[in-house]
């Protein structure tokens, strides 16, 4: 590939489009994926806050239940001091009846129960769900509740106040299986402004939890820890309640910055975090606070979603940028791909005018109308071509009249001795070609040396051009009449065939010289003698062929010396 | 319930490290691979809890003894057991236990007697480590040496009681009814009561189950509540003016509950405390016994033995710990034992727990 200016500049022209088109891209990319990231977080995080209040409604309902059940047992008066043991055993059934009530109607509810303040705490009340059924403890089973946090913790509670236990497993008699996660919400019953015992709702917490999770689509995941952190829920069912196994699973050990959350530093987060199955995920986690009195208790309420899809908008946004950019790219390349043309279009023409002019051809036109650098080089161009031409016609003509002075007598315009001997060999060539014979007549004018002498050099001169004038006119166009040297002079008579014909050229020179010559309009007698050779009677090579003709014409010379 | 241990948490986090890193831990291999076919250092196979070895100690045992060190980390007895169990895995060389898993190991033959003139640092120890202590001598020969320990005293409230409690009756004193935390836990539990009634804390004989059940349900009257967590101890401690706690986590929560502003002491009453005791002891199957002892000796020098006290919290033989000094140190520490039904302890303390009255024990 020729690395010409068109490609360079094209090449050039396009890399700034792309660049250019590039990081508009990139820049739009990334503060439009910023932006639509935080968005995703913020949504994510209200996600995670309406269902932590969504949560906090549930232990309201829970809580209204309970306070509900406190009120109805503090109005029985079978739990005084005083009552009789049969006052007290009617008023415990109708009371276990709206318990049992309460259970069938709550299916997540495991347990309601009457704890008193007295008799070590001694349960008074307990019907729970057995397999399904929901029964009441025989007065046997009851136990003594009062070292459980629901109830010491209760009973220091005033009247419409609820206290909510921690998530727990439940260890509490073995009736209920041995790995149920559960809570308790528990109310005081109080009498006559003393509080005479406690209710205790014992729920099923992945039951009560479940209520809020399972609308949740799909690729969330749900968290929720204590206020130590413990894992209560986990996608991994293993991490949860890992205290209850004496180990500790912790969500500030696994996700960074939960440690703010539960320090108390702040309230809200979302982090991000690789998931079980290498995927990274998103989390938001709110602290939602837990428990009904302002005991600094909280739980750690998350929500996580897959960061792809959190990222799901930046990622079209992106394509739709590669898009974008890419068709950016496509107009930059066809733009600078024109513009390469339109620069180098011209160029190529002043190009190619250039290569024909010194190869002596004709071109196109010039771009010499543009007003453009380009037409003030076409113009240029035109003019140096021009001057060029002007300069060639005289360097022709000077040299055309070097080559006449040198084939040329300057004084009588005839051929010299070198171009007469050139036009002798070719004609000898021809000759012997064509078969044909040709002439050669040796002209010297007789007492040249005494005009000189007598009438001076111009006179000479005079007469040598009159001479050759008239021997000039007495020959055929075709002849070659040349001046050797002096006054000696030659002419070659081609397809001259016969001795005939050559006398016939030799008469006829004769007869040119009977009449004087004409010198500055006068008249003036000059004689001239001749002789002739033929080619190839007489000799065999031009240098003989003249000797020949040379001494033919000396011996005409002694002839008219004898005559005179 | 298993014991609870409180570790604080030592474990090396693996360092991210680029190719650069990598290409120089391959040189390192490399040239690492060329000294072991010149002079072959022997490998020390250590298993251990988080902590107790850390890096430093690892690195300077290997400069002096010429040696290179691998060490096992486990986070519970489990896991040890597991390890050690493990015939496809690499035979250890020297492994930290607590006495019970100590005397497990030891009643199935599976350690070697020491020399204890191998580990002359032995002889640093406290006195009460130097003696014969149940579950690691068998015939008058030694099979483990003493390392690291915490014991469960008792904590009080300096506003409450003036003086230090004596005797573990003050758990079920009336005096300080709803004001006394115990730790959930069944093993420990009976051990405790037992204690308190004068009665062998690790073997209850088949008559003495249900006085010792029917004492802790007392306790439980007594209790404002049972613990499982240190942090649930301090949470409750200082919202209800507790007054005594069995510290099940000793001198670590001894030490969270001073964090948390509260003025408390700390003591062994005169029945003594229990407490678990993690001794170094060599495998049976070890290849490097003499290394291994050489190891044992490193550990027990003052300077790591004091820096495992200043790192992890836990008490070293060596020396006393701060919190004991004489006025608080009344009765025997007793290394924990393997107890005669671990199972039926459970099945009882679910029951106290739950609240079952006296009178169905």
């Amino acid at each position: 590939m020729r690395w010409n200016i068109g490609l360079r500049l094209g090449l050039l022209l396009a890399s700034f489009s792309i660049l250019a088109a590039l990081l508009v891209g990139y820049f739009t990319f990334a503060a439009s994926r910023d932006m639509l990231n935080d968005r995703a977080q913020r949504a994510l995080l209200s996600t995670t806050q309406i269902l932590s209040r969504h949560l906090q409604s549930g232990f309201a309902t829970v809580a209204r239940d309970t306070t509900m059940l406190a009120t109805l047992a503090a109005g029985m008066p079978s739990l005084g001091p005083v009552a009789s043991p049969e006052v007290q055993a009617q008023d415990t059934k109708v009371l276990a009846d709206v318990f049992r009530s309460v259970l069938q109607a709550r299916p997540g509810y495991l347990q309601v129960r009457l704890i008193s303040a007295r008799e070590h705490r001694l349960e008074q009340v307990r019907v729970e769900r057995q397999g399904g059924r929901v029964v009441r403890a025989e007065e046997a089973a009851l136990q003594e509740k009062g070292h459980y946090p629901f109830v010491f913790e209760t009973l220091r509670l005033g009247q419409g106040e609820v206290y909510v236990t921690e998530f727990g497993i439940n260890h509490e008699g073995l009736s209920e299986g041995p790995s149920q996660p559960i809570f308790s919400v528990a109310a005081p019953v109080v009498r006559d402004g003393v509080v005479a015992g406690v209710v205790v709702v014992r729920l099923d917490a992945d039951h009560f939890l479940g209520n809020f999770s399972a609308g949740l689509p799909a690729p969330y995941g749900f968290y929720l820890t204590n206020r130590w952190g413990d894992f209560l829920v986990h996608p991994d069912r293993n991490k949860t309640f890992g205290f209850d196994r004496g180990q500790r699973i912790l969500a500030q050990d696994q996700f960074p910055g939960v440690e703010r959350l539960v320090s108390g530093s702040t309230t809200e987060a979302v982090i991000a975090h690789m998931g079980s199955d290498d995927e990274k995920q998103a989390l938001a986690l709110v602290r939602m606070p837990f428990g009904m009195r302002d005991d600094g208790r909280f739980l750690l309420v998350g929500l996580s979603q897959p960061m792809s899809v959190v990222q799901a908008e930046a990622l079209e946004l992106g394509r739709s940028i590669v898009k974008m950019v890419s068709i950016l790219c496509l107009v930059g390349l066809l733009l600078a791909s024109w513009v390469s043309r339109v620069v180098t279009d011209p160029l190529k023409a002043m190009v190619r005018a250039t290569e024909a002019f010194s190869q002596g051809r004709a071109h196109g036109a010039l771009p010499v109308e543009r007003h453009d650098e380009l037409g003030e080089l076409a113009r240029s161009f035109r003019d140096m071509e021009q001057q060029i031409g002007q300069q060639m016609v005289e360097l022709n003509r000077s040299r055309d009249a070097m080559a006449h002075l040198a084939h040329h007598d300057p004084l009588t315009g005839l051929p010299n001795r070198r171009m007469f001997e050139q036009r002798l060999e070719r004609a000898l060539e021809m000759s012997r070609r064509s078969g044909r014979a040709c002439a050669l007549v040796f002209v010297d004018l007789d007492d040249f040396k005494s005009i000189n002498d007598k009438l001076g050099h111009a006179v000479g001169d005079a007469v040598l051009q009159a001479a050759a004038r008239t021997i000039a006119g007495a020959m055929r166009q075709v002849d070659t009449v040349a001046r050797l040297a002096g006054d000696e002079f030659t002419v070659l008579c081609e397809n001259v065939d016969t001795h005939d014909a050559s006398l016939q050229v030799l008469d006829k020179l004769q007869q040119a010289f009977e009449s004087p010559l004409l010198i500055d309009g006068k008249p003036f007698a000059v004689r001239a003698s001749m002789g002739v050779s033929l080619f190839p009677r007489d000799a065999q090579d031009a240098r003989t062929l003249l000797a020949s003709a040379d001494a033919a014409m000396y011996r005409a010379k002694q002839r008219l010396r004898f005559q005179d | 319930m298993a014991v609870v241990r409180c570790r604080a948490g030592r474990g090396v986090a693996p360092s991210c490290k680029g190719w650069p890193g990598r290409a120089v831990q391959a040189l390192a291999g490399w040239l690492l691979l060329c000294g072991l076919a010149l002079a072959a250092p022997p490998t020390l196979r250590v298993l251990a809890w988080p902590g107790y070895a850390d890096a430093d100690w690892v690195a300077e045992f290997e400069e002096r003894h010429t040696a290179k060190v691998e060490v096992t980390v486990v986070g519970s007895d489990d896991v040890l057991r597991a390890k050690l169990a493990d015939i496809q895995g690499p035979a250890f060389d020297v492994v930290a236990a607590n006495t019970v898993e100590i005397a497990t190991m030891l009643a199935r033959n599976e350690l070697v007697a020491l020399n204890l003139a191998d580990i002359p640092n032995a002889g640093r120890q406290l006195s009460r480590f130097r003696r014969d202590i149940a579950g690691i001598a068998r015939e008058g020969r030694r099979y483990a040496v003493p390392y690291t320990y915490s014991e469960m005293g008792l904590i009080y409230d300096r506003q409450q009681l003036s003086e230090p409690p004596q005797s573990l009756s003050v758990l079920w004193d009336p005096r300080w009814r709803g004001r006394v935390l115990a730790f959930d836990g069944s093993s420990h539990g009976f051990s405790l009561a037992a204690m308190q009634l004068g009665l062998d804390p690790f073997r209850l004989a088949e008559g003495q189950f249900s006085q010792v059940a029917r004492h802790l349900v007392r306790l439980r009257r007594n209790l404002l509540s049972f613990y499982a967590l240190p942090e649930e101890s301090v949470d409750l401690f200082r919202r209800h003016r507790v007054a005594v706690m069995h510290a099940n986590y000793g001198q670590q929560q001894l030490k969270q509950l001073r964090d948390a502003g509260l003025d408390v002491g700390y003591v062994v009453p005169r029945e003594g405390a229990l407490a678990w005791l993690d001794c170094w002891a060599i495998p049976r199957r070890s290849t490097q016994a003499a290394l291994a002892a050489k190891w044992i000796n490193h550990m027990l020098e003052p300077r790591v033995s004091r820096e495992l006290t200043r790192r992890q919290g836990l008490s070293n033989t060596l020396e006393e710990p701060e919190a004991l000094d004489a006025g608080s140190l009344l009765g025997p520490i007793r290394w924990l034992e393997s107890v005669e039904d671990e199972s039926r302890r459970m099945r009882l303390w679910q029951r106290i727990v739950s609240g079952e009255r006296p009178e169905r024990f």
